[in-house]
């Protein structure tokens, strides 16, 4: 294995992923100082666990780091990174199925929504409902709406087509809309 | 000139997208613009689905623990790379290439075959010709040029 430490200009990221497939270590840096936050915002918003997210996303860095040689410059390798990090995190929820959600109990309540009253509750109110959203319309969402990839690349990551992606990412707002109205509605009637 | 986006189609853009344009699908960004700029029942629906577009905008970014930065930038220290020794995109082309020169051959065996049985029997008729014409002229001819003959016949089936 070769630990090459080539000095890493700002560069097209698919270069970055070609030279961490011939062991430069330093441009796989660049990319865990480009994506890791971003992957573990994205893990952590599906997992709701802080601790497995950073096991997802460390994985996510050991395959870039262990496959790079095999990357295609077919995707962008921001699709790629969340393919991967997807993947493990949907592998991880499947095994937790028969475990009973941990979070049922914090979702906002029409009584709870009545004591929040400012934006930063109004914020934890929208991190509940995207916590509550199921695991495919919370991805399409975290993908798009926070993440800024485009349609196609959401259904890349998500292996499913650009019409599917819509309708998940349509019944995501939706839902997150109506949590949001019940917040404010509460809001107008709270003394 | 764009074709116009339907309003069914410019709704269903804004459930999906949100009021954010660049999230938009490029194809038909610029004729759902154009709606919304042009009609006021569009705008207000633009309008309506920004609140939730300036929720997420407000959504804190989880921190990372210093910690976890440092393993995952440790992880070429402890990990080998895999190498790819066999690729099949690698393969494929020499693959066909090779399956494609070998369907040729069989091809061409099968089609030249009966071409050069054919020209073998026309060497035999033409040497029994030739000796069967010999025996009725009763002429006698040289070994050699029964032999000149016979060489002739072969050259023409090498031609």
């Amino acid at each position: 294995m070769s630990h090459s430490q080539h000095p890493v200009e700002p560069d097209d990221d698919a270069l970055l992923v070609l030279r961490v497939g011939e062991g430069d270590v330093a441009a796989y840096r660049e990319l865990v100082r480009r994506y890791a936050a971003k992957l573990s915002r994205f893990a952590a918003r599906l997992l709701r666990d802080a601790t497995e997210a950073e096991d997802i996303v460390q994985e996510t860095f050991l395959r870039l780091w262990q496959r790079a040689s095999e990357y295609e410059p077919k995707a962008r390798v921001t699709t790629w990174l969340h393919r991967i990090t997807h993947n493990l995190a949907v592998d991880r929820l499947r095994a937790r199925r028969t475990q009973p959600l941990p979070d049922d109990e914090e979702m906002p309540t029409s009584a709870r929504q009545a004591t929040l009253l400012d934006e930063k509750r109004r914020v934890v109110a929208l991190e509940a409902a995207l916590s509550a959203l199921p695991e495919r319309q919370a991805s399409a969402i975290v993908l798009v709406h926070l993440h800024g990839l485009t349609g196609a690349e959401a259904a890349e990551v998500l292996g499913v087509g650009v019409e599917a992606v819509e309708s998940l990412l349509s019944r995501g707002r939706r839902a997150l809309r109506s949590e949001l109205s019940g917040l404010e509605k509460a809001e107008g009637s709270a003394p | 000139m764009k074709k116009p986006l339907s309003f069914e189609r410019f709704s269903a853009l804004l459930e999906a997208y949100g009021a954010r344009p660049e999230l938009w699908p490029a194809a038909e960004r610029e004729a759902a613009l154009a709606l919304r700029d042009a009609s006021t029942e569009a705008r207000v629906l633009f309008d309506a689905e920004a609140t939730l577009d300036a929720s997420f905008a407000a959504l804190p970014e989880p921190d990372l623990a210093p910690d976890f930065l440092r393993r995952l930038n440790e992880v070429p220290v402890h990990a080998a790379q895999k190498r790819r020794w066999f690729s099949l995109r690698a393969a494929w082309i020499p693959a066909v290439s090779w399956a494609f020169a070998a369907v040729l051959g069989v091809g061409l065996g099968f089609t030249t075959q009966p071409f050069d049985t054919d020209e073998a029997d026309t060497t035999t008729t033409t040497v029994a010709t030739i000796d069967s014409a010999t025996a009725n002229d009763a002429t006698p001819v040289a070994d050699e040029d029964l032999s000149a003959l016979t060489l002739d016949a072969f050259d023409e089936l090498e031609e």
